[in-house]
Order: C-alpha cells, then structure tokens, then sequence
C-alpha cells in the first residue's frame, strides 16, 4: 500500500491517486471509492462525471444493495479473525460496563436481539428468490475462516462489475414471496437451517422438543463459531446467539425466553444448548389454530 | 527428543505461561521460573547486541547468524510437527485454520541475531522471538546441537504462537501481559505436543 505524499497545491494531479481515499486539502471534498483496479476504469465507464476535475474514478459500484438482498450473491464474507476480535472488544466493552455476570450476558444478549430483528427480514426476503436465479456461490457462510484476499477480492469486483451489466433485476427472480411461517415448529426449523447456514455455514446440529414441558424446544451447536477462541469461564458469551435467536422469534410474533447452557461432551467440549422457551400465549394460540 | 517444558515470556521479560509435558522432570520452583524468564530476556538483548553489526545485515537474507549459527542456510529443512488445520489426528481444526497446514514452507525466522539455542549436558533449550517482542521458549530432555532440532523446535513454537494468537489474544477475558489461565490454549498446546 503505497503512503500518500502531501503534495502541494501547485501540483494537484488528477488522475495521481486513483485509490486514494480521505480529504484531501488540495482537492477539497471528492467522492471517495474503495480501491480499484485501473484496468476496470476503463471498462466500467463512468457516471455522474463529476463537477471537478479531481473526481479520480467514477464507477458504478457493484450494487451492494443487489448483492446484499441476492440470495446467490458473492463474497459474502467476514474474517473469522476479524470477527473474533469485534467480539472480544464487544464482550469487554459489555463486562466493563457491567456489575455482575448476568449483566454482561444482558448486554450481550441484547445486541444480538437487534441483529435478530433484522435478519428475519433480510432471510425472508433472500428466501423469496428462487433458487437458480443469479450467479451460484459456493459458500455462504457469513463468517468465514478466510480472510478475503486483496486480490481476490479485487477480481471478484472486476467480475462483478462486467456481470452487473446484463444481470436481470432481483425482481424478475422472485415468483412469489415467502409465506411467513406460523408454527413454533416452522420458525424453529426456519432458525435451524437458514438462520444457520447462514452466519455459521452449516445447520445446527439438532432441533429437539422437551420432553418435559411443552412450550421448550432445544436448538444443539456442538461446535458455536463465535466462542471457539473463548475460554469457558462463568461469563457464558454466546448469548449473543441467543438474543439473536430470540429477536427473529420475537418480530416473528413468537414471544419467548431463550437460553444458553454449556453441556461439555468428551469430543465436543464447547457443544452449547439454545433452550427456547415459549410464552403461553404461542401455546394458546397453537391450541386455537388446530 | 521430548519437550519438557513450554514457556511463554511477554515483551517485558515477565513469565506468563508455564507449563510441564512430562510429569517426572524435576521441576523448578515458580520463583526459579521467574528468573529464568527474567535472565533469558536480558541474555537475548545481549546476544542480539554483540552480533556484529556486519553479521546481522548478511544474515538479512538466510535469517542466520545468531550467537548458535544453526547451520545448514541453503536450503532451510520444514520437519513435520503436526498441523493446525482442518486435518489433525483428531480430526477437529485447531484454531482458525482452514487448509492442512499454513506453514508447511520453509520460513525465515525473524530472530536474525538474537538467543536461539542453549545446550547443556542434560537438556537443551529453544527460543522463538516472535516480532512483537514475546519469547516462546522450549526446554527439550535431551541435550542436541543437531540443525533438524532446532528447525524443528522452532517450527514447534511458531505452531504454539499461532494457537497463542487465537485462544489467548482471541479471549475477551486474557488482560495482555498478564499470567495466561486459558483452558482452550492449555488443551491445544497440550495436543500440540502430543503430536510430535
């Protein structure tokens, strides 16, 4: 990564700089665009010019608003690495603001409720569209052991770019929408394969009803990604998941208490146990639908 | 060659992690460890300021010429120390590995011209200086001076780094600099070893 030198205004040069991003006091206010390979500038073309001279690379993003909504979508991708330590400093910043255990789990807990409350809509949306529709991913696990490459990142925006010109809209791949689902056991499933797959890449391990009470059900992750790198202490962080969990059943009309407990098992020693316990109304409202 | 001990020494030359693989060695005292940690700081400061100056530029290139010349800089042999990755004996990934193995290439040691190898009649001991100024240290029951010991022994304590950068660094509850009480780094290092 080249440093950029302060230049002074005498020598204000266009086309100097094409990646770099930030105010620059010799040019003044310019649109900033992540770093480009120059080869797509040309092939790209441009829109909306510019008014000054010192607009660098005018392209058209690979629409991240397409992509974010296209099930099919590339690079959907977060370093694990980089995750992991955006975890830490939110589990800090929870415990430093915390007095006891059960606080920090709050915390914790209700940052994932938000993260919840909008994945249910994202997931819906996404599983609207049908299935061949767009360009095939490989994977599409959220959190991915791979950092993407700079490289590769950039050819995959190079591709983007070339394909986004005679990619049919997201509309024309949606048929009809998704029916929202009404059973306890529908949404369960819903969070138990396509919530899943994903943030983690694969589906939890197993969805079980209690035996004992009705209104409980088990979500089972022998091996929960977020928590890998933590050491079990009393402070159980994957309420975060929880609260995940508990926001998409909560804005899908699924009021409910969900819990974590920690079950070690001789081969699987972080394998944690999502209970997710119904409010009696969902039971009432079961008894009157059948 | 088995390891006896592993220890892990912060930037400061305090001793945050020790730990013994073979339950009949005799053992020092945890003020006697301390001191170890304190003196092999200073001594790796030493030996990195009499290289001489010329040595340290020369050795840019082959990561050779500390005070223990390990021999062999041609081309530099990767023993095998077991893998990190998706494909250990127990089949569970160890840390944030994806592939086999990310260090199956020979590397070149960023400890140009410090402390890396102390032999003594009954043992030997291995020092990896890692940029950021932690020392992993290594105290084999056997005395070698043999370059394929060295080599693996530092190979050894890369691996030990990346599991230290993944289930230390990693944990919200690890204060840096301070004693490591991580049961996933003690469980991954102890298979780590295991391994060898």
């Amino acid at each position: 990564m080249s440093q950029k030198i302060i230049s002074p205004s005498t020598s204000v040069n266009s086309t100097a700089h094409p990646g770099s991003t930030g105010y620059d006091y010799t040019i003044g206010p310019q649109q900033t665009l992540p770093e480009l390979p120059v080869s797509s500038s040309t092939t790209g073309g441009g829109i909306g010019g510019g008014a000054s001279t010192a607009v660098s690379t005018t392209l058209p993003l690979p629409s991240v608003y397409n992509e974010s909504l296209n099930p099919n979508a590339r690079n959907q991708h977060v370093s694990l690495s980089a995750y992991a330590f955006l975890f830490q400093e939110l589990v800090s910043q929870a415990r430093n603001a915390s007095k006891s255990v059960s606080e920090i789990e709050l915390r914790l807990h209700r940052s994932g409720y938000h993260i919840g409350i909008r994945l249910l809509e994202l997931l819906n949306f996404r599983s609207s569209v049908s299935a061949g529709f767009g360009s095939s991913s490989s994977s599409k696990a959220f959190f991915s052991k791979t950092a993407m490459n700079p490289s590769g990142n950039a050819l995959a925006l190079n591709g983007s770019l070339s394909s986004t010109q005679d990619e049919p809209s997201l509309a024309q791949g949606i048929s009809h929408m998704k029916r929202r689902d009404l059973k306890p056991v529908e949404i369960l499933q819903f969070i138990h394969s396509t919530v899943w797959s994903y943030l983690f890449g694969r589906v939890s391990d197993d969805l079980v009803k209690s035996s004992e009470r009705e209104n409980e059900f088990m979500l089972i992750d022998s091996a929960p990604m977020l928590t890998q790198f933590i050491s079990s202490t009393n402070v159980q962080c994957d309420f975060f998941v929880c609260g995940i969990i508990e926001g998409i059943l909560d804005s899908a009309s699924f009021p409910c208490n969900v819990t974590v407990h920690s079950v070690p098992e001789p081969n699987f020693e972080q394998k944690v146990v999502f209970v997710v316990k119904f409010e009696p109304q969902v039971l009432e409202r079961e008894a009157l639908r059948a | 060659m088995a390891i006896q001990t592993i220890l892990v020494i912060n930037k400061s030359g305090g001793l945050v992690y020790q730990r013994d693989f073979v339950a009949t060695a005799p053992r020092l005292s945890s003020n006697e460890y301390l001191i170890l940690a304190g003196t092999l700081q200073g001594i790796v400061a030493i030996a990195s300021q009499i290289t001489p100056k010329s040595l340290q530029i020369a050795g840019k290139g082959s990561a050779k010429g500390g005070v223990e010349p390990a021999g062999g800089a041609a081309a530099p042999l990767v023993p095998y120390v077991g893998t990190l990755g998706a494909t250990t004996a127990s089949g569970t990934p160890m840390g944030s590995f994806l592939g086999p193995d990310y260090f199956n290439d020979a590397f070149a040691s960023c400890n140009g011209r410090g402390l890396k190898h102390v032999t003594t009649d009954q043992n030997s001991l291995f020092l990896y200086q890692t940029l950021t100024g932690i020392k992993f240290v290594a105290v084999s029951t056997q005395p070698t001076t043999n370059a394929m010991a060295v080599a693996v022994a530092e190979n050894l304590l890369r691996k030990a780094y990346c599991l230290y950068a993944d289930y230390v660094m990693k944990n919200p509850f690890y204060e840096p600099e301070m004693p490591i009480k991580c049961e996933l780094f003690d469980q991954k290092l102890g298979v780590l070893v295991g391994q060898l």
